[in-house]
C-alpha cells in the first residue's frame, strides 16, 4: 500500500470516529436534556472510555453526577474539566456551586509565596505551559539568528527578545509547577462518610471523617490506601475503594 | 526589697539546715540492710536497700565483689532528715533490684560503704533461689513508683509469658448515662523491650459510637512493681464510647499485637551493669544476642452498666445532647435590602458527642424565605476529651423591609456531672431590613428552577445553580494533552535553547564591519551638528584659531564618517569621486569651505567675526545638503 493509500485510510478513520463521538456526544446531551440523567451519565462515561475525553464531556458528566445528588463522582468530573480547561467560567461556576453544598468545609491553611505561585499556575494546564515555554525558545533563537544576519536590526529586537525571555521565565515555572501538581494528582471521596486514619490500616487510629465530596492531593498510596493532604494541611490514610483519583 | 527579702529567706533556710545537720550529726550512724524476700524464684526481683541512719559526712555508693546469677540494676539514693520532738535523725537509702538467674542457695556481699571517710563493714546476707514456677517468698504486694527508665532483661530461656508482658482494658467509669463518654484504656505492662503494633483483633463496640483518640507522641510510661516484678507501664491507647442505649454491656476489648526484643544472656554477672537510667557502667563487658517476637496480647472483658437518661424534668427542646455545651448565634449582616441574602449562624461548643448532636433550627419566619441550612463540625481530641464545636449556617432572605428580631433558638442539654437536664437560649437578633429592588423575587423564582433535591445543603444556596450543558462538541487540539512528557517535545526544547544560546553568543562576539559602518553613518550627522555647535561657542568667544579647528573636525569627521575613512585623508577629490549625486552647487560651496577652513587653519591671515560667521553658515548648508546625497 503506498503512501497516499494509507493517508486516506487514515483520514477516513479519523473522520469515522470524530463523527461516531460527536454522534455519542449529542446522543448523551438529549438524555441529559430529556432528565434521563443516569442513561446521559453511561453516555459520558463510554465517550471518556473510549479516549475521547474533552472539557465538554467531563463537564456535562459533571452537571449529570450534579442531577444525580454523586457529588463525589460530580466534583471529581469538575476536576478533570478544570485540568484541561482550568479558565473555563462554566467550569469554575459549577465547582464553586458544588465545593458551597459539600459537608466537609476545609478552610485553606495560611500559605506563603510558594502556594501564591501554585494558585496562579493553576490558571493555565500544562500543556498551555508546554507550548509557551516551547514558542518562547523558539522566538528567542529566531530572534538570535536575526541578530547574526541583519546586524542593524538588532537594536530594535531588544525589547521582542527581553518580552521573549520573560516569556520563557514565566512559562518554565508555570511548566515546573503543573508539573509538581501532577506528581501529587487530586482524589476526591464517593463514600457518604470515610474515616482517614493516621496509617494504612482499619487498625490504625482515626484522624478524622470526610464526607462525599471533599477532595485532597495523593501524598502517598498503597494497594488499597492513599494517603491524602486536604488543604488545610491535615492528612490521614483513607481506602482507595472509597475514593476516586482524579 | 524583693532582694533583701531573698536573701533574708535564703540565710534562714542555710540557719535551718546548718542546725539540722548539726543536730543529725551528733548521733550515732547505723547501717541496715534489708532484702525483700528471702527466698525467691528464678526471674523475681528481689530488692536490696541498704539504710543508713544518722550519717555525717559524704556517704559512698556500696561496693561488693561481683555476683554470681544474677542480673542486677541500681534503683537510685534517697535522703531525709527528720525533726522531731527536738529530736533529728536522718536517713540515707541505697536501693538494687536483683533478678536471680540460678537457683540455688546465693550469698550477697560482704559490703563496704564510706561514711564521712570512714570505711563500715556490712555483713552478707543470704538468698535462697527456688527454680522457675515454685513458690517464692511473701505474699504479692504493689507498690507505684516514680517514672523511669525501663530495665533491659535476660530472659533466661529467651521465652516470652504471659506474665513479661500483657495488656489490661478498663474503663475509667463502671457507669454511664446514654451518650456520656465512658473512656477505654488500653495500659500495657512489660518487663521486656517491647514495642506496640496496634490491634490484632478489634474490640467489639456495637451499641457505641466510639472516637478513637490519635496516638500520643510520647507515651507516659511508670514502673509499677506487681506480684514481685517491676513493669513497665504504659497507656498505648483510649477510646471514647459513647453508648446509644441503656443496657449493661460486656466489652470485648479485643487483642492487641506488640513486638518483644529479647536479649538472651552470654555473660551477664556485674551487679552494676544497668542503672535506672539505662546507661552501662564501665564494668560492663557483656555481648548480648538479640531475637525480635511478635506477641499477641488479648485483654480482659469488661463490663460497663449504661444507665436511661432520666424521664423526670426532660425539657421539650432536648434532643439527646448529653455533656456540656455553650451556644451562641450571629447574623452575619444587621443591615439589608430586602431581598439580601442573610447568614443566621448557630455556634454550639463544648465536650459530648458533637457528631450526634443536633443544633437548634430556627422557626418559621413570616416575611422571610428560609433556606435549609448547612452544618460543619470542628472536633479536637487533644485533652484526651472529645470536645469540639458545631455550626450551623441557615440562609434567610427577607421578602420585605421592617425591623425584625431573628428570634432566639433554645437548646437543651443533659449534664451528666449533674445528672440534670439544662436549657441554654441564644440572643434574639436584631434585623433592619431596607426597602430594595425586587431582588426577593428574583431569588425566589431561582431558587425554584435550583438544583434537585438530592440533598438539604443544596438549597443552602442564595438561589444559584449550576450552569447548563455544554452542547457544542469543543475543537480537537491538535497537540496531544500530554505534550509535555512526549520526549520529543523535550528534545525540540532542547535544540531550540542550544540554537538560542549559540546564534546569540555568535551574533554578540563578532560585531560586523558593515554593521559598524551602518552604525557609523547614521551617527555622522548627530556628530557634526554637535562639533557644529562648539565650534559656534569658540566664534562667539572670538577664539579664531580653536573655531576653524572645531568645524574642520567637523566637516571632515563628517565625511569621515560617510566614506568609512579616516578623517587625516579626507579630501574634495576624495569627496567628489563618491559624491556623483551631489548637486553641482553643493559640491562647490563644499570646495569653498575646504579651502576656507585651510586658510583659516593654515594661512596666518587675520580672520573677523564676519569672516568666521560665513564659514559657519557655509558648514551648516554643507552638511545639510549632504545629508541627503548618498555616497557611494
Amino acid at each position: 500500500m503506498n503512501t497516499p493509500k494509507i493517508l486516506a485510510v487514515a483520514a477516513f478513520v479519523l473522520f469515522t470516529t470524530a463523527a461516531a463521538w460527536a454522534d455519542s456526544f449529542a446522543d448523551a446531551n438529549a438524555k441529559y436534556q430529556a432528565g434521563d440523567f443516569k442513561a446521559a451519565a453511561a453516555g459520558y462515561r463510554s465517550i471518556i472510555e473510549g479516549g475521547s475525553a474533552s472539557v465538554a464531556v467531563h463537564y456535562n458528566l459533571g452537571n449529570t453526577e450534579f442531577r444525580l445528588g454523586h457529588k463525589g463522582k460530580a466534583m471529581a468530573a469538575y476536576l478533570r474539566a478544570l485540568e484541561l480547561a482550568p479558565r473555563d467560567p462554566d467550569v469554575r461556576w459549577n465547582l464553586h456551586i458544588l465545593k458551597s453544598v459539600v459537608q466537609d468545609r476545609i478552610e485553606p491553611a495560611q500559605g506563603g509565596w510558594p502556594e501564591w505561585l501554585s494558585a496562579q499556575a493553576a490558571w493555565v494546564t500544562a500543556r498551555e505551559a508546554a507550548l509557551a515555554v516551547a514558542a518562547s525558545l523558539a522566538a528567542l533563537a529566531g530572534f538570535a539568528f536575526l541578530a547574526l544576519v541583519f546586524p542593524p536590526v538588532r537594536g530594535a529586537l531588544r525589547l521582542p527578545r527581553a518580552a521573549a525571555f520573560l516569556l520563557l521565565l514565566v512559562s518554565g515555572a508555570a511548566l515546573y509547577l503543573r508539573l509538581g501538581d501532577e506528581g501529587e494528582p487530586r482524589a476526591v471521596i464517593l463514600g457518604r462518610e470515610v474515616y482517614a486514619r493516621y496509617g494504612p490500616s482499619l487498625k490504625e487510629t482515626k484522624a478524622f471523617t470526610l464526607h462525599e465530596g471533599a477532595e485532597g492531593r495523593v501524598l502517598d498510596q498503597t494497594k488499597d490506601w492513599l494517603f491524602l493532604r486536604l488543604s488545610d494541611r491535615n492528612a490521614g490514610w483513607v481506602p482507595r475503594d472509597s475514593c476516586e483519583i482524579v | 526589697m524583693t532582694t533583701v527579702k531573698r536573701k533574708i529567706r535564703v540565710s534562714a533556710l542555710a540557719a535551718a539546715f546548718v542546725l539540722l545537720w548539726g543536730a543529725a550529726a551528733q548521733a550515732e550512724v547505723a547501717i541496715e540492710t534489708s532484702v525483700s524476700r528471702s527466698r525467691a524464684a528464678v526471674g523475681e526481683e528481689i530488692v536490696l536497700d541498704f539504710i543508713i541512719t544518722n550519717a555525717s559526712g559524704a556517704i559512698s555508693k556500696p561496693t561488693f565483689p561481683p555476683l554470681d546469677g544474677f542480673t542486677s540494676y541500681s534503683q537510685g539514693h534517697s535522703q531525709e532528715i527528720m525533726f522531731v520532738n527536738g529530736r533529728t535523725t536522718s536517713k540515707s537509702v541505697f536501693t538494687y533490684i536483683l533478678i536471680p538467674n540460678s537457683s540455688g542457695k546465693k550469698t550477697l556481699g560482704p559490703f563496704e560503704i564510706n561514711i564521712g571517710g570512714k570505711p563500715y563493714k556490712v555483713a552478707p546476707i543470704e538468698i535462697d533461689v527456688t527454680p522457675q514456677g515454685t513458690a517464692s517468698g511473701p505474699p504479692a504486694t504493689y507498690t507505684t513508683s516514680a517514672v523511669a527508665s525501663p530495665s533491659p532483661r535476660a530472659l533466661p530461656q529467651g521465652q516470652v509469658g504471659d506474665q513479661d508482658i500483657f495488656v489490661r482494658a478498663w474503663l475509667d467509669k463502671d457507669e454511664v448515662y446514654v451518650n456520656e463518654p465512658a473512656m477505654l484504656t488500653y495500659t500495657l505492662y512489660t518487663r521486656l523491650s517491647a514495642t506496640y503494633k496496634g490491634f490484632e483483633k478489634e474490640p467489639v463496640t456495637t451499641g457505641f459510637w466510639v472516637e478513637d483518640f490519635p496516638p500520643e507522641k510520647t507515651i507516659k510510661r511508670t514502673e509499677q512493681v506487681l506480684n514481685n516484678s517491676r513493669y513497665v507501664v504504659a497507656d498505648v491507647r483510649k477510646l471514647a464510647l459513647f453508648p446509644t442505649e441503656a443496657g449493661v454491656y460486656t466489652l470485648d476489648p479485643g487483642v492487641l499485637s506488640a513486638v518483644v526484643e529479647i536479649r538472651n544472656e552470654e555473660d551477664f554477672n556485674s551487679f552494676f551493669s544497668y542503672n535506672i537510667f539505662g546507661r552501662r557502667s564501665s564494668q560492663f563487658p557483656q555481648t548480648f544476642v538479640s531475637q525480635v517476637v511478635q506477641k499477641t496480647l488479648p485483654a480482659d472483658k469488661t463490663t460497663l452498666v449504661v444507665k436511661a437518661l432520666p424521664e423526670a424534668g426532660k425539657p421539650a427542646s432536648f434532643t439527646g445532647a448529653v455533656g456540656q455545651y455553650r451556644i451562641e448565634s450571629s447574623l452575619d449582616r444587621d443591615d439589608v435590602e430586602a431581598g439580601t441574602p442573610v447568614t443566621f449562624r448557630v455556634r454550639l461548643k463544648g465536650q459530648g458527642n458533637l457528631n450526634t448532636v443536633k443544633t437548634p433550627s430556627l422557626p418559621p419566619l413570616e416575611d422571610f424565605k428560609i433556606y435549609d441550612s448547612s452544618t460543619s463540625s470542628n472536633i479536637t481530641k487533644d485533652r484526651l476529651i472529645v470536645e469540639g464545636e458545631k455550626v450551623t449556617e441557615t440562609v434567610i432572605v427577607p421578602k420585605k423591609a421592617g425591623d425584625y428580631t431573628v428570634p432566639a433558638v433554645e437548646f437543651s442539654y443533659f449534664d451528666p456531672s449533674t445528672a440534670s437536664y439544662r436549657t441554654l437560649k441564644t440572643e434574639p437578633r436584631k434585623l433592619t431590613v431596607r426597602p430594595g429592588s425586587d431582588e426577593a423575587a428574583e431569588t425566589e423564582a431561582a431558587t425554584g428552577v435550583g438544583v434537585q433535591p438530592v440533598e438539604k445543603e443544596n438549597l443552602s444556596l442564595t438561589g444559584k445553580d449550576i450552569r447548563y450543558i455544554k452542547m457544542a462538541a469543543p475543537r480537537p487540539w491538535l497537540l496531544p494533552k500530554d505534550l509535555h512528557r512526549r520526549p520529543l517535545y523535550w528534545f525540540v526544547d532542547a535544540v531550540l535553547a542550544a540554537l538560542a544560546v549559540l546564534l546569540t553568543a555568535m551574533a554578540g562576539r563578532k560585531p560586523d564591519a558593515r554593521g559598524a559602518l551602518a552604525a557609523r553613518i547614521r551617527r555622522s550627522g548627530q556628530a557634526a551638528r554637535r562639533r557644529l555647535r562648539t565650534a559656534e561657542q569658540k566664534m562667539k568667544a572670538g577664539k579664531q584659531d580653536d573655531f576653524y579647528a572645531e568645524t574642520s573636525k567637523a566637516v571632515h569627521g563628517y565625511f569621515a564618517d560617510k566614506l568609512g575613512l579616516a578623517p587625516q585623508i579626507v579630501t574634495f577629490e576624495k569627496i567628489e569621486q563618491h559624491a556623483a549625486e551631489a548637486p553641482p552647487q553643493a559640491l562647490n560651496e563644499l570646495r569653498e569651505l575646504l579651502q576656507d577652513l585651510g586658510m583659516g587653519r593654515f594661512g596666518r591671515v587675520e580672520h573677523g567675526p564676519e569672516a568666521m560667521r560665513k564659514v559657519y553658515e557655509k558648514a551648516g548648508r554643507v552638511l545639510t545638503a549632504f545629508e541627503k546625497v548618498k555616497l557611494q
